[in-house]
């Protein structure tokens, strides 16, 4: 399983080959993407240490409540335009059920308790921390 | 005793990535807050609230974890200054 902040590009196809398993009939992955909102693209910042920690711990609590077999994270970091990857979860769980709410978990808690930010770039240059 | 202050995102443009104060012998995180904010008055609005100089939507950390106002601060301990997040 792996948890991982990056500033490069990251495989989608590789890390779902990855996470498939014989004991897991459901694999969800999520991927978050920079959208177009009259923006150019989004500047990724993390408190690296703390962000991976964070992502381990949010991962154990997941593995925890839910009947998960495994769970991925990787978050980009650095300058991405619109389209590009920000973030991708992989749950694999022996049913859908529990691989959705796990990844919808991972998600959601990420959201709340990892320390990173995005700035918008937008087209004209100017910027915006959201 | 040095302690160093790391700033990130909007608060990072504030107050630069990363900064080492010098402190007197039982200094608390609320007196380095403070040294802080006087440096960086466009920080004071954020990092201020009805709780006392850690309040509204801002987190500070110390040495990586969760930290009260009255916490000691001793030589070497990393203090980090954190918006509200928006990740994922």
């Amino acid at each position: 399983m792996a948890i991982e902040i990056t500033d490069r590009e990251f495989s989608i196809e590789d890390l779902v080959a990855g996470a498939k398993r014989p004991d897991a009939g459901a694999v969800v992955a999520f991927l978050g993407t920079v959208r177009d909102d009259g923006i150019s693209g989004v500047e990724v910042e993390a408190y690296r240490e703390v962000a991976e920690e964070e992502l381990a711990r949010i991962r154990d609590e997941a593995m925890a409540t839910f009947d998960l077999k495994s769970v991925d994270v990787v978050h980009r970091v650095g300058s991405l335009g619109v389209g590009e990857a920000i973030v991708l979860i992989v749950a694999t769980a022996p049913h859908r059920q529990a691989a959705f709410r796990g990844c919808e978990f991972v998600l959601e808690e990420i959201k709340r308790r990892a320390p990173i930010w995005k700035k918008e770039i937008r087209s004209d240059g100017g910027e915006r921390w959201v | 005793m040095r302690v160093v202050v790391r700033a990130f995102a909007r608060f990072r443009e504030m107050a630069g990535e990363e900064a080492t104060l010098e402190l007197p012998e039982g200094s608390t995180l609320a007196d380095l807050l403070e040294e802080v904010v006087s440096s960086h008055p466009g920080l004071k609005k954020a990092l201020s609230g009805p709780d006392g100089p850690i309040g509204g939507r801002a987190m500070v950390l110390l040495n990586r974890r969760g930290a009260d106002p009255s916490d000691v601060l001793e030589e070497g301990d990393e203090v980090a200054i954190l918006p509200p997040f928006s990740g994922g």
